[in-house]
């Protein structure tokens, strides 16, 4: 409030009148921080003013009979030095003006108060326009409810109350984890479907409800009045709120944050008693139910209600209970003042600028940006999950809640600097600066290259030849190699023994000699049966060759040359073999190469604007080995090169167990071979921690293309 | 803003809530404003007549040759005899053609001269609340009587309003035969009018007066009235009370009726940027009077760049540490600087009255003290006085007797004050400059008339000069050969002091200037109606450039017509054409130069690094300049000077409106 100017032009618009404050206008001491403050509020308590104690010494002298005049030079005797100044008055007395706290001691004009009036209802319809999704309409006193309320629950001290409440919630919590894999099957699944919608309609306002009586119940509890509650239509759906204003005059903190915090705790404990019922519950409508309410309470209290970066009950119990009211507002002005003095370089003077002490600019430099950025969050949030249900709905929510947590800020501070009169004042050097702040940041943002780099998982692979499978199932009856030694392609490795093929060939064998006979036989007593037969002889001389093909196959030899490697060492001589089961590999002697599975969105990078590749292996993670490049596969798939890589073998991606075997991931992979540049011959099947560096980028244009990717995934706009 | 079809102007929606005829001052909303400030490039802000304006004119003239036979009583009557039909259907129609025709007529019958055609059209123009462009010397006061003689008739209120008290009472004195002649009382309100006197004045069917003092009155009688101003309280005190007159309560004004406005963009935009502001005086003490010695010997103990820094275009002073540390230690004398931003305040009034304003420029010492002089018209302004101390500062500098500080009691800006007329209408010789912003405030495009002769006016080409004795040398040289040709030489300047250094240099050649400034105010009349004789020399400042007519004979004419000097461009191009617009008027020969210095303070405070260039580049050459350098400066100066005024005049607008809102609380807020 304070400014510049000890002379007022406006002086004589207030010099000589002589108002007095509204009757039902009252002023309460507050203690903030160890400093006094005056919170003026009408009857209600829907309007609440704070002011300092030399702005009350004014304010509480006016009683309609001394002038403006008269009281300031009274002050000016009394306060010496520090006395406000007539620039000061003239903004007090507009603030109470506006907050409806002054009377003329005169009767007032008729066409003043007509265009009073008609600026009221004016005001309305523009709240209404401005703000079509939330209006009020006030339905009852609650007063006598709430008194009655308020004297049943007195029974007990509110204090055996909000323990009760903490141990309810506490208990829940205990009892998260043992249910937390079932609540997570369950998932959000459907929850935004028209019948679920529905439901949350029904159970909400009653939660709400809950909530508004709690408020209500503890104003009335510590003394304050409730003479309004009512529905707030927000979004054109109706939820019942509670006028408990009245608290903002309480003196001690703790009980104004208990009025603000009661809502947010009778929720808290209606979602924990939904979510202990919910154990006990057979599935059914009751479950479903109790889901939702729990779902509901749980997370509007935890991101919204209860959150204290957004401005609703838990802001207002932190604003109480850290002491520094107003925060928010506070907290822009604090930085709008930074900006000035620091980057527009306005000279203000201590005395012209806002008053603070370590404690609140502490708060002030912490709150608006995390409060900024959340805001920005949540909504984002909010919008994205409702596209996944109804993507149209989903934009139209995301585009508002940018603008709104946004462009209007954005819009509302340019505006601001560029009416500000101290910004001016100080004339073309202070814009001079904040373009040179904004060319910095706009060189940073958009034009100097930042490193850019993305971490992803790979496994050390071996081509297909390399695996040395059991071709038929049997046991393994020699080995002519040991683990570790060189071999060539072609070399014999181990003999399979399978004894059934063994006999299947002799069986066939046996069923074709029969055979042959047969024909023979046929040709001379019966000419048709034998062109049958013939037909039978045939198949028979293919199961045979086959059976032949079968056996031979069980003569091992090395696909290719390098070096034996057995996966127990030793050789599995008289193991068993499944068909396909890998007996040993022969580790090539060309260069390993690591396959690595890389995320759909970051493909065009990888494929594009690789610069270097370096890859640590899980054996030995601090050393780092150079490698590149060596093919990149052109379609994706959602085959994880390795179970290493999924979810549950400790790697990134996430697998269906339904279909495909285990390796099957959710999304889309595509895979990259690298071939390391050192001489390293890392074990086969090793994890691989592979950073990527791409073309350096500006912050900007990363920002943007992340922001770009999350649109298209959730609107493919 | 009154329809179309409705020629009624003083039938209007919004009217305030006062026994007296005013239009309630609504501010625009701000959607308003919004959708005007996108439309307004799309409208013309000038307008030229059309065919059918052109055919009413006409259709004038031809009922004016029907009228010519008539005797003067019978033309009387026959206006007058148009006054219902024109209260009953509004100014349009065969009614208002023949008051207009009659009005012409007689105005032949006592002047000898017969409205031009372009003159009818202006006239109607005017009648109808448009702005009107006349070029300058195309009779705008005859203009004026057509107007003011149908409204007059029909009962409503009429103020002609000028800059200055003497064009109040030459237009007064020329128009008062055919006023008369209709039976029409008038009068005349200067700032010598004695004050019980204005009441009777007032009540009269036309009143001459200045802008200031019109708007002085309404504000003395809103502040007398007070919260009994509306109808209700009104009729109930005539009623009841004793004193059951209009006088009863001091009132002046007959209420904001119809205004004819002379020299528009003055009024509305060069003297729009400061409210008008209705004082009281409280007398000066001791204690303040030492209390301002005391700051002011301070403030002339600081140095300029080390205690703090000028601002000399937006006059402002910023403090630096080491001033702070010792105003810190300042002992004040006196209580009412006691308050730190009071002392901190008057130091940096007291920094300004030392540096930036200055003698014969912004203010000048005649017997009744100090008096400032306005910078627009350079006139004297002995009413007024700086504000918040500063005026007794500079007094306390020049060690005069201190006035009574003023403590504001009312005040209104012109905007606001001619917006509360029922409705007005505004002649001047420049507005095209300023036509897209007086659309934009006040809603009304420029109405551009043409010449009636073709103008034979010459502009010689400009000449600039490195320094100002360069300056002066040319133009003591070339005001005495153009006057050694025969002909008379208008000198034109921005200041005081300035008019006064170049009398002193033509005197010291051998010739003999007459002087016009805010020093020989009185001989204003005499002094104008000699400057067109043959080989006269004047030097004035800008006053002479509004409205005054002077008359060049035949013989001079001939000779090539008054020749006028501009020695400085003004900040507004239109104040410039004013003053070259004192040469050849109503289609007489004349001629005009500017002869300027790149020290002159436009270029100075408005284009600082094109001069420096300049400078660079001619290597602080002194002597005669490229002339067209000089027109290249003066048009960017000029429009930033111009951008910077349309703010602050906004501003000044959109202050006064928040304030009024803000402080609502005050019933009987002006």
């Amino acid at each position: 409030m304070s400014t510049e100017s000890h002379h007022s032009q406006d002086w004589y618009r207030v010099a000589t009148t002589a108002p007095r404050l509204r009757q039902g206008v009252n002023a309460a001491r507050h203690i903030y921080l160890g400093r006094p403050w005056y919170v003026m509020a009408d009857r209600s308590g829907t309007k609440v003013h704070r002011l300092t104690p030399a702005a009350w010494g004014f304010v509480g002298r006016l009683d309609g009979h001394a002038t403006v005049e008269d009281i300031w030079h009274a002050l000016s005797e009394t306060l010496h030095e520090d006395a406000p100044t007539q620039d000061e008055i003239v903004h007090l007395l507009a603030n109470l003006h506006q907050t409806d706290f002054l009377d003329g001691a005169a009767t007032p004009l008729l066409a003043d108060l007509l265009e009073r009036r008609d600026k009221d209802s004016k005001q309305i319809w523009k709240k209404l326009l401005m703000n079509p999704v939330s209006m009020t309409v006030p339905l009852i006193d609650p007063n006598r409810l709430l008194t009655w309320l308020a004297r049943a629950t007195s029974a007990l001290p509110s204090l055996v109350w909000w323990g009760s409440g903490l141990g309810l919630i506490v208990i829940a919590l205990m009892l998260l984890p043992a249910h937390w894999s079932a609540l997570k099957e369950r998932g959000l699944e459907g929850f935004l479907d028209l019948e679920n919608l529905v439901l949350i309609g029904c159970i909400y306002p009653v939660v709400k409800a809950f909530h508004e009586l709690a408020h209500g119940i503890a104003t009335r509890a510590r003394g304050g009045e409730v003479h309004e509650m009512g529905l707030m239509f927000i979004a054109f759906f109706p939820i019942p709120y509670v006028e408990a204003s009245a608290s903002l005059t309480f003196r001690s903190k703790w009980d104004r944050a208990a009025v603000a915090g009661a809502g947010v705790m009778v929720e808290l404990c209606i979602a924990a008693i939904a979510f202990l019922l919910w154990t006990l519950a057979e599935p059914g409508m009751l479950r479903v139910v109790l889901f939702n309410t729990m779902l509901i309470s749980g997370f509007s209290t935890l991101a919204i209600n209860g959150n204290p970066l957004l401005k609703f009950d838990g802001y207002h119990v932190m604003c109480d209970l850290i002491e520094v009211p107003n925060l928010s507002q506070r907290g822009n002005q604090w930085w709008a003042e930074m900006a000035r003095v620091h980057l527009f370089g306005t000279r203000e003077r201590a005395r012209a600028r806002m008053p603070t002490v370590l404690w609140e600019r502490l708060w002030f430099a912490v709150y608006p940006p995390a409060a900024f950025i959340y805001r920005i969050f949540i909504s984002l949030t909010i919008a994205l999950f409702v596209a996944t249900t109804y993507r149209a709905i989903g934009a139209v929510l995301a585009i508002w809640s940018l603008t709104l947590s946004l462009i209007w800020p954005i819009l509302k501070t340019t505006k601001a600097a560029v009416t500000d009169g101290r910004i001016r004042q100080a004339g073309g050097r202070a814009w001079q600066r904040a373009a040179m702040a904004a060319a910095v940041l706009l060189v940073f943002g958009l034009a100097v290259p930042f490193p850019h780099r993305a971490v992803v998982q790979g496994v050390t692979w071996l081509p297909e030849e390399a695996f040395l499978r059991a071709p038929q199932a049997g046991q393994i009856a020699a080995f002519t190699a040991s683990h570790g030694i060189p071999v060539f392609a072609g070399d014999s490795i181990a003999r399979i023994d399978a004894p059934e093929l063994a006999a299947k060939l002799a069986i066939s064998r046996a069923q074709l000699a029969q055979r042959q006979a047969q024909y023979d036989l046929a040709q001379v007593k019966d000419r048709a049966k034998a062109v049958q037969l013939f037909a039978t002889i045939a198949d028979l001389q293919r199961q045979v060759a086959d059976a032949q093909r079968q056996v031979a196959e069980l003569q091992l030899f090395a696909p290719l040359t390098g070096q034996l490697d057995l996966p127990g060492r030793v050789a599995p001589v008289g193991q068993h073999r499944d068909r396909g089961d890998v007996i040993a590999f022969i580790l090539p002697k060309a260069a390993p190469v690591i396959r690595v599975a890389v995320p759909q969105n970051l493909i065009e990078l990888v494929r594009s604007e690789t610069r270097a590749v370096e890859v640590r292996f899980a054996d030995d993670i601090g050393k780092i080995h150079p490698a590149r490049v060596q093919r990149a596969l052109p379609a994706g798939d959602n085959r994880l090169p390795s179970a290493v890589l999924s979810l549950d073998g400790g790697g990134p991606f996430a697998t269906a167990p339904d279909a495909g075997g285990a390796n099957r991931s959710v999304t889309r992979i595509f895979e990259l071979d690298l071939s390391l540049a050192t001489d390293i011959r890392p074990a086969w099947g090793l994890r691989a921690f592979v950073r990527l560096s791409f073309a350096p980028k500006p912050l900007g244009l990363r920002l943007a293309r992340a922001v770009r990717e999350v649109f298209i995934n959730a609107f493919g706009v | 803003m009154h329809s179309v079809f409705d020629a009624r102007f003083w039938h209007i929606r919004d009217r305030a809530d006062t026994a007296e005829p005013e239009r309630r001052a609504t501010p625009p909303h701000l959607s308003d404003e919004v959708v005007r400030g996108f439309l307004a490039p799309l409208r013309r802000a000038v307008i030229r007549p059309g065919l059918l304006r052109w055919f009413e004119v006409w259709q004038i003239r031809r009922e004016g040759q029907r009228m010519e036979a008539l005797s003067p009583e019978a033309l009387a009557a026959k206006v007058q005899a148009q006054a219902p039909a024109l209260l009953q259907g509004g100014l349009t129609g065969p009614p208002l053609r023949i008051a207009i025709a009659g009005v012409r007529e007689m105005t032949f019958r006592h002047t000898g001269k017969r409205h031009h055609p372009v003159q009818i059209m202006g006239g109607l123009g005017l009648l109808r609340g448009q702005i009107v462009e006349m070029a300058t010397g195309e009779g705008k006061t005859l203009t004026t009587l057509l107007p003011a003689v149908v409204v007059a008739l029909v009962g409503v209120p009429v103020h002609v309003v000028t800059v200055n008290a003497y064009l109040a009472a030459r237009d007064a004195e020329t128009l008062a035969p055919v006023l008369n002649a209709f039976g029409l009382s008038h009068g005349l309100i200067t700032s010598e009018t004695e004050h019980h006197l204005r009441p009777g004045i007032y009540a009269r069917d036309v009143v001459f007066s200045t802008n200031s003092d019109i708007a002085f009155d309404y504000l003395r009688d809103r502040l007398a009235l007070g919260r009994s101003r509306t109808v209700l309280a009104q009729i109930a005190q005539r009623v009841l009370s004793a004193n059951a007159a209009r006088d009863g309560q001091r009132i002046l004004t007959r209420g904001l009726g119809f205004a004819v406005v002379d020299e528009v963009d003055s009024i509305l935009i060069d003297e729009a940027q400061t409210p008008l502001i209705i004082t009281a005086q409280r007398p000066g003490d001791d204690a303040l009077t030492a209390g301002e010695d005391a700051i002011l010997a301070l403030a002339a103990s600081l140095e300029a760049g080390r205690d703090f820094t000028l601002d000399r275009k937006k006059r402002n002073v910023t403090l630096l540490p080491p001033a702070e540390t010792m105003l810190a230690g300042f002992v004040p004398p006196t209580a009412a600087l006691v308050p730190e931003p009071a002392r901190r305040e008057a130091l940096i009034q007291a920094l300004c009255a030392i540096h930036l304003y200055i003698r014969d420029e912004h203010y000048i010492l005649n017997d009744d003290g100090l008096v400032i002089v306005d910078e627009f018209t350079g006139r004297v302004m002995p009413d007024r006085q700086w504000q918040s101390g500063l005026h007794q500062l500079i007094e306390a500098k020049e060690k005069l007797d201190r006035s009574g500080r003023r403590e504001t009691l009312a005040q209104i800006t012109y905007q606001t004050f001619f917006a509360r007329y029922l409705w007005f209408a505004g002649m001047t010789g420049t507005a095209t400059e300023v036509a897209r912003e007086l659309q934009r405030s006040h809603g009304r495009a420029v109405f551009r008339i043409p010449t009636n002769r073709p103008s034979r006016r010459k502009i010689w080409a400009t000449w600039l000069f490195g320094s100002d004795a360069a300056r002066w040398r040319a133009v003591v040289a070339e005001a005495k050969s153009v006057a050694s040709q025969g002909r008379p030489v208008l000198i034109g300047t921005r200041s005081v002091a300035a008019s006064e250094h170049v009398a002193t240099l033509l005197r010291g050649a051998g010739l003999a200037p007459q002087v016009l400034n805010a020093r020989q105010d009185a001989d204003e009349s005499a002094l104008i109606a000699e400057a067109g004789a043959a080989g006269r020399i004047t030097v004035a400042t800008n006053m002479a450039g509004r409205g005054t007519d002077i008359p060049v004979g035949p013989a001079v004419e001939a000779r090539g017509g008054l020749h006028v000097i501009l020695t400085e461009f003004h900040t507004a191009a239109r104040i410039d054409r004013q003053l070259i617009g004192r040469a050849a008027r109503q289609g007489q020969r004349g001629s005009a130069r500017a002869i300027v210095s790149l020290n002159d303070p436009l270029f100075l405070d408005n284009v600082p690094g094109r001069v420096g260039l300049i400078r660079s580049l001619t290597i602080g050459y002194r002597g005669r300049l490229l002339g067209l350098l000089a027109e290249v400066l003066r048009k960017r100066a000029q429009s930033r000077a111009a951008a910077q005024g349309r703010r602050r005049r906004r501003e000044t607008v959109q202050r006064a409106e928040r304030q009024h809102k803000a402080l609502g609380f005050r019933p009987d807020n002006i």
